[in-house]
């Protein structure tokens, strides 16, 4: 009698949950449809989606991983952090200048130099990481302030940028067969042809 | 590269003579090479190749509507003639197979006559 008395008991208290549940909320808002990602997600998805932001990520990647493990690491750390600091300065400061230019010729010269296999101290491999961190967070951090967003889309912007970094330039720097290396530098002429082929457009 | 260096040249206005000429040609003589399974040193090979795709590159810069997005634009051509590349090498791999090289050379004099063609349709 104990224990089905027990059961009613809770029975009645999930089942008046559930309509609590029901009924209460007015909107629960469980889509993302309705939702939206978030700043941080939308900072990640925009990385990931936006290919004038993407490319110079796997181009500066794969330009650090034929140079080695120390310029790998240190591209690691310091694409992600310039890439931070420069979206935050622009965020606060800036307006988004010669944007298209600095698409092309980040394009160019990482892929030019990947393309080229040329072989770089780390230092210098990270001087133009930071540079190109710099100039493309910068437009980040002004086209957020401009959308009149958060400024938390650039912790996901770096988030993106790190994990991007640390996969593709670990994975160049694994490749052992002299063919793969050629595989990276053809990539790397194709990012410098898209570089050049941009320019080409915005000069029309 | 010197695709793009074609349609960099094509994208900006800068004239090309012959461009028809040069593509019809390179149909041609690349499609001879095929059917008569030259080897040319790699150098010589490289050149030839170099030479023709800037006349390529140039048509598809000067053919493009404006308007349209430069880096979607830029991305679209740079995989299209990756893949071409690719798919190029795969039907190469055919050539292993007695019936293969022969189809393989079959398909260049084929494609020399097309450039024939094209070369003849060049000239009003």
């Amino acid at each position: 009698m104990k224990l089905r008395a027990s059961i009613a008991a809770r029975s009645c208290g999930a089942a008046l949950g559930v309509v609590a549940g029901a009924v209460l909320p007015s909107s629960a808002e469980a889509h993302l449809v309705t939702t939206g990602l978030g700043p941080l997600y939308d900072g990640i998805s925009h990385v990931l989606l936006s290919a004038d932001d993407l490319l110079p990520v796997p181009a500066m990647s794969m330009l650090a991983g034929l140079n080695g493990p120390a310029a790998g690491r240190r591209t690691l750390f310091g694409l992600t952090g310039a890439w931070l600091l420069g979206g935050l300065a622009g965020y606060l400061f800036g307006q988004a200048l010669l944007s298209g230019t600095i698409t092309c010729v980040s394009f160019l010269v990482l892929g030019g130099l990947t393309a080229a296999d040329q072989r770089l101290s780390p230092a210098v491999v990270l001087g133009i990481a930071v540079a190109v961190g710099l100039l493309h967070g910068w437009l980040n951090g002004t086209g957020i302030a401009a959308a009149q967003r958060e400024a938390l889309g650039l912790a996901g912007i770096g988030s993106a940028i790190f994990v991007v970094v640390a996969l593709a330039s670990a994975f160049v720097m694994s490749l052992r067969a002299g063919w793969m290396r050629i595989a990276v530098r053809v990539a790397g002429s194709w990012v410098a042809t898209i570089g050049l082929l941009m320019l080409g457009w915005s000069l029309r | 590269m010197m695709m793009a260096f074609g349609g960099f040249f094509g994208l900006i206005g800068i004239p090309l003579p012959g461009v028809e000429v040069g593509i019809a040609l390179s149909a041609v003589l690349l499609g001879l090479m095929v059917a008569r399974e030259a080897k040319p040193p790699l150098i010589v090979a490289g050149a030839i190749v170099a030479f023709f795709a800037v006349f390529h590159g140039h048509a598809h810069g000067t053919e493009l509507p404006p308007g349209q997005s430069a880096l979607v634009y830029s991305i679209g051509f740079v995989i299209a003639t990756g893949c071409l590349h690719g798919i190029g090498v795969a039907i190469g791999v055919v050539h292993k197979w007695p019936a293969g090289r022969f189809a393989l050379r079959f398909s260049g004099a084929v494609v020399a006559l097309a450039g024939a063609g094209f070369l003849y349709s060049a000239f009003p």
